[in-house]
Parts: C-alpha cells; structure tokens; sequence
C-alpha cells in the first residue's frame, strides 16, 4: 500500500498577528519552543474601556489607600 | 456600599465584551466557564470580600498588574490548590469618589505549556502585548 504525505496548509503568519479560524478569532503567541501557539484572541483593551465607562486608572496613592492593607502571595 | 467586615466597598463591573473574550471562550458546560459564572453569580450578590488580593507589578512570568486585584476561583475554597482558576480586575474610579473593580481577565492560574495563564491575559488587556512580545 502507498503511503499517502498529509496535506500541508502553509500560513505565513507570525507572533502578534490576530487571525480567524471557524468564526472565531486568535491571537498568535510565541509557545515558548521556538514555534507558535494559537490564544483566544483580546481586543478590547483597558483604555478603550475606560473610555466606554466614563473611568480612569486609579492612582498609586489611591490604591495603596484602598487595597494596600491586603496581603498577596506574589504568584502574579 | 454597608460597612461589612471583610467586605471591600467596591462596586464589581463585569463588561460584556470581556467577558466573551475571556469566559465564553470555554465551552458551555466547561469546568472553567461554569466556575466563572458560578463566581460571578456570588460576588455580584454579595460583593467583592475574603480572597481578594492586590496583584503584582513584576509578575514571575513578566507580567505588570500593578493597579489590580485578583481573586481565586472557585471561590471560598481552603487551599489555593483547590482554586485552579482567577479572576483579575482592574481598580477603577468613576469620578467624583466611586471606586471600581472592572472585570480584565480570566483563566487558568497554571495552564498547561503553550497557553496563557489569567495573569498574562490580564497584562495583555491591560498594556495591549503580551509580557514576551
């Protein structure tokens, strides 16, 4: 029996480009082996949602006032 | 917002856009989707309290949350172990005096090799890269 190659799709993509596959779309990050992985992709970003919110950032001062008395355990 | 002990006197905003992008991103009857919904079910009737934790500003991964807070799911758990998933939001204030917890990320705290975990998601929304581009 012949052995049949599989058919090989060729993407010229790169790390950082937003692509669309089946109706939902990517994100292409770095998968940490020198090759690409796929992410469910973000497109709505902070700035864009102060901005649809009528909010601003608060600052340094502002959150050690409110949060800074909470422990964290550093894991990010 | 009642003086609770143990409460935050924060308002909780969970923005429909991103919670497509993080939360129906996993299937519908999906482990992570269903604590998320859980999650946010209980928080929205009883407010942000007990687990919620500032984030840092040099993550172990490279990622700067600095501004924001996290919390574990599924939530009330003993252990940390116990709580595979987060939650991240970033503080906010709707002028004059109203402070805010805006819904940025959610995710596996540890996923597996190749994906990203809820802290560099939340990085990314917040500063539009991720830490390694």
């Amino acid at each position: 029996m012949k052995a049949m190659a599989v058919p090989t799709k060729k993407l010229d993509i790169e790390i950082g480009d937003l692509i669309e596959v089946g109706g939902r779309r990517y994100d292409v990050v770095s998968d940490a082996n020198g090759g690409v992985a796929l992410e469910p992709a973000i497109t709505v970003f902070a700035d864009e949602l102060h901005e649809r919110h009528g909010t601003r950032p608060l600052t340094e001062a502002e959150f050690a006032e409110h949060f800074g008395h909470l422990p964290s355990d550093g894991e990010g | 917002m009642a003086d609770i002990p143990g409460r935050l006197a924060v308002t909780l905003v969970f923005d429909d856009r991103v919670w497509a992008e993080e939360v129906e991103r996993f299937g519908p009857n999906s482990r992570p989707r269903l604590s998320a919904v859980t999650a946010r079910r209980e928080l929205e009737h009883a407010g942000a309290g007990p687990g919620f934790q500032p984030c840092g500003s040099e993550g172990p991964d490279g990622t700067n949350l600095s501004g924001c807070m996290k919390v574990y799911l599924p939530l009330g758990r003993p252990s940390s172990s116990e709580a595979p998933y987060g939650f991240v939001f970033e503080a906010v204030m709707r002028e004059p005096l109203t402070l805010e917890l805006h819904l940025l990320a959610f995710g596996e705290r540890h996923p597996r090799a190749g994906a990203r975990s809820v802290y560099q998601r939340a990085h990314k929304r917040l500063h539009r890269r991720y830490p390694d581009q």
